[in-house]
């Protein structure tokens, strides 16, 4: 079953010299796929993921996620939709500051509206399986970079979506941290049939995809599968 | 939980959670201690008036108080004041005979109201014989006069000094009679004091043959929220006579009361404002501060309504610790300077001729205190408005490419 599809997808950002940072591009993602989109720094990886996302609206060209086109909805409908359908992990600032990690994975069900004992126990579930289930109670600000990055995964799962999408999760991350991160979101795309839709320009993480997209200048340029 | 995330953003930056949670506090204080500064003056204002000079009620003749002339008075008066004395809402109950006249020495001269009284009732209801500072109230001579320093000031005068006293009885008769200063007050109303004197009952009503006449009968009462149904029984009892009460007898001190009020909310107003713009200003801070959070927020999907919410409740919260703090803060003043009382020693000499009192004794009514808080509150909600708004313009996308 095909979760995400972009047909002939365009970003232009007017301005003095407009921008087409995103060129016509078709893509499509089945489900349990562990893509990787990667290229050089300005080839346009961020503002594809937020098209596919739903944060931001192409200008020509449709974003088709689990059979809906999303591309016409309005602010608000986007919000509601990422809320139920899309999992997030953002390079930086992803967690609730003011929340331990087991409140930052319960926030998102709250905002589903789901029963605080289903909250409880899937984010005390979430959190074993990203192996922090010593850190529960512990504040961002008190957790290292990859164990923010795991609580932000384990967010991400916690709603339940359609796909995770992660733009560049590991740039600010050292190479075990990395290694850690990736073991991890190839373990719950293996065992919980996840599908993960990551950006990249580091070749640690380019070698652990099974399927790798390059962009260049906003373009499709080339597509392999990892053996 | 978006109750709570509010509350521990209000945290997240100590210093500046306090300030504002003190500017609250402080601007509550400030506000509620004005109002009752302003409400014991006012008070201490009225209640001079109507225990000095008004009392609460008056009775006179029909036409007296259009043209006061000797001739429409009160006849049988002693009678009328038994009567009264009866109600069991009443303290004390004065008769005057009031007549104008001419005060002359030897070397001066001045027009005065000359006040037929009896001793102790009228002391009762206004207390003129405490205001004694000099001498004897109105006994030790034959004829006594009761007169102010500020008059014998003007008249040249001193005690046991004789004074004329020159008028005209109900008939037209010029009348000519020597009176001996046996006692000399002062009261804080310095125009009061210059225009008039007090003499026995006796002394004048035999002099204008007016014996048990009166032109005005003073009724004070022991409670100031008694006035209406004492009003109605005195007009049902007493229908021929024109029975007022204070207010109407005096309307330049309900006047000044509807002053004193427009500056107090003008004053309230202002400092809410001030508060306002605080908050405004420091709520703005705390959202732009977190344009990156919020917009991380708003990508996993929190909307708007609730992220409006959240930065309302933690608004909300600022000014749920500072309001009941600045209300504490505010009973204890005025619960301290209401006992003490606050000299305005400083500006005497200017009050005194106003008839105001040299202490303050600041006090509130509870629905005032809630009045005032309720109005700092939505001042401050209103202006958690224009933060949380501009939190829903962010763009998720910009908010968090935003540094
Ligand atoms: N809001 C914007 N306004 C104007 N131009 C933009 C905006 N966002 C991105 N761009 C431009 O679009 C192009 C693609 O940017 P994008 O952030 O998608 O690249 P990227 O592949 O994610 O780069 P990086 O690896 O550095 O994160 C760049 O040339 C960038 O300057
Ligand atoms: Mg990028």
């Amino acid at each position: 079953m095909i979760v995400i599809e972009t047909k002939n997808v365009t970003k232009v950002y007017e301005g003095v010299v407009p921008v087409t940072a995103v060129d016509g591009v078709s893509i499509q993602i089945e489900e349990g796929e562990f893509t990787a989109i990667v290229g050089p720094s300005g080839s346009g990886k961020t503002t594809l993921l937020n098209l596919i996302g739903g944060l931001d609206h192409p200008t020509t060209g449709e974003v088709w996620i689990g059979g809906k086109n999303i591309s016409h909805l309005s602010k608000n409908e986007l919000i509601d939709f990422r809320l139920h359908h899309i999992g997030f992990v953002f390079q930086a600032y992803n967690l609730i500051p003011v929340l331990s990690a087991k409140e930052n994975v319960e926030f998102i069900m709250l905002l589903q509206k789901r029963s605080k004992s289903e909250r409880i126990s899937r984010a005390k579930e979430l959190l074993k399986m990203v192996g922090l289930e010593t850190r529960m109670n512990n504040r961002p600000g008190e957790l290292s970079g990859g164990q923010q990055q795991r609580v932000a995964v384990a967010r991400a799962l916690a709603s339940k979506p359609q796909f995770v999408l992660a733009d560049e999760p590991t740039a600010n991350l050292d190479s075990n941290s990395t290694a850690q991160l990736l073991d991890m979101m190839h373990d719950l795309n293996k065992k919980e049939k996840m599908t993960f839709l990551f950006s990249t320009h580091d070749q640690r993480v380019i070698d652990r995809a099974e399927r790798v997209i390059m962009l260049e200048d906003g373009k499709v340029v080339g597509s392999e599968l990892n053996g | 939980m978006i109750t709570q995330i509010a509350w521990r953003n209000v945290w997240r930056n100590k210093v500046r959670s306090l300030v504002v949670i003190a500017s609250v506090a402080v601007g509550i204080w400030a506000a509620t201690f004005i109002a009752a500064f302003s409400s014991g003056m006012r008070h201490r204002y009225v209640e001079t008036a109507i225990h000095k000079e008004v009392s609460h009620i008056q009775v006179h003749a029909n036409g007296y108080l259009d043209d006061p002339e000797l001739s429409e008075s009160i006849p049988d008066v002693n009678t009328m004041i038994s009567q009264i004395e009866k109600i069991p809402e009443v303290k004390s109950v004065s008769s005057r005979l009031l007549v104008n006249a001419m005060a002359a020495t030897a070397s001066a001269s001045t027009g005065v109201l000359l006040r037929g009284i009896d001793t102790l009732s009228e002391n009762n209801t206004t207390g003129i014989g405490k205001n004694l500072v000099e001498g004897n109230y109105l006994s030790g001579a034959a004829l006594p006069a009761y007169i102010s320093s500020e008059l014998a000031d003007k008249l040249h005068l001193k005690l046991k000094h004789k004074i004329v006293f020159t008028f005209q009885d109900a008939q037209g008769y010029m009348i000519s009679a020597a009176f001996r200063i046996t006692g000399i007050f002062k009261t804080s109303n310095s125009t009061f004091d210059l225009q008039n004197v007090f003499l026995r009952d006796a002394d004048l009503s035999a002099l204008l043959k007016m014996d048990g006449e009166a032109s005005e009968i003073a009724v004070l009462l022991k409670n100031d929220i008694d006035v209406p149904a004492v009003i109605s029984k005195l007009k049902s009892q007493f229908p021929q006579y024109d029975v007022k009460d204070w207010k109407q007898i005096a309307p330049e001190l309900a006047l000044t009361v509807d002053s004193l009020n427009e500056t107090l909310y003008m004053f309230i107003l202002i400092i809410v404002l001030a508060l306002v713009f605080g908050i405004v200003n420091t709520m703005l801070m705390a959202v732009l501060e977190r344009t990156r959070e919020i917009g991380m927020l708003m990508a996993i999907g929190m909307n708007r309504k609730k992220l409006f919410r959240m930065i309302m409740t933690e608004t909300f919260y600022l000014s749920l610790v500072g309001t009941p703090a600045g209300l504490l803060l505010a009973y204890i003043t005025i619960v301290l300077t209401g006992k003490y009382g606050i000299s305005l020693a400083l500006f005497a000499q200017g009050l005194s001729s106003y008839g105001i009192s040299k202490m303050v004794y600041p006090e509130l009514e509870a629905s005032v205190y809630g009045v005032i808080a309720v109005f700092i509150f939505t001042g401050t909600l209103l202006a958690s408005f224009y933060p949380a708004i501009r939190a829903l313009k962010f763009n998720s996308v910009e908010a968090m490419r935003a540094v």
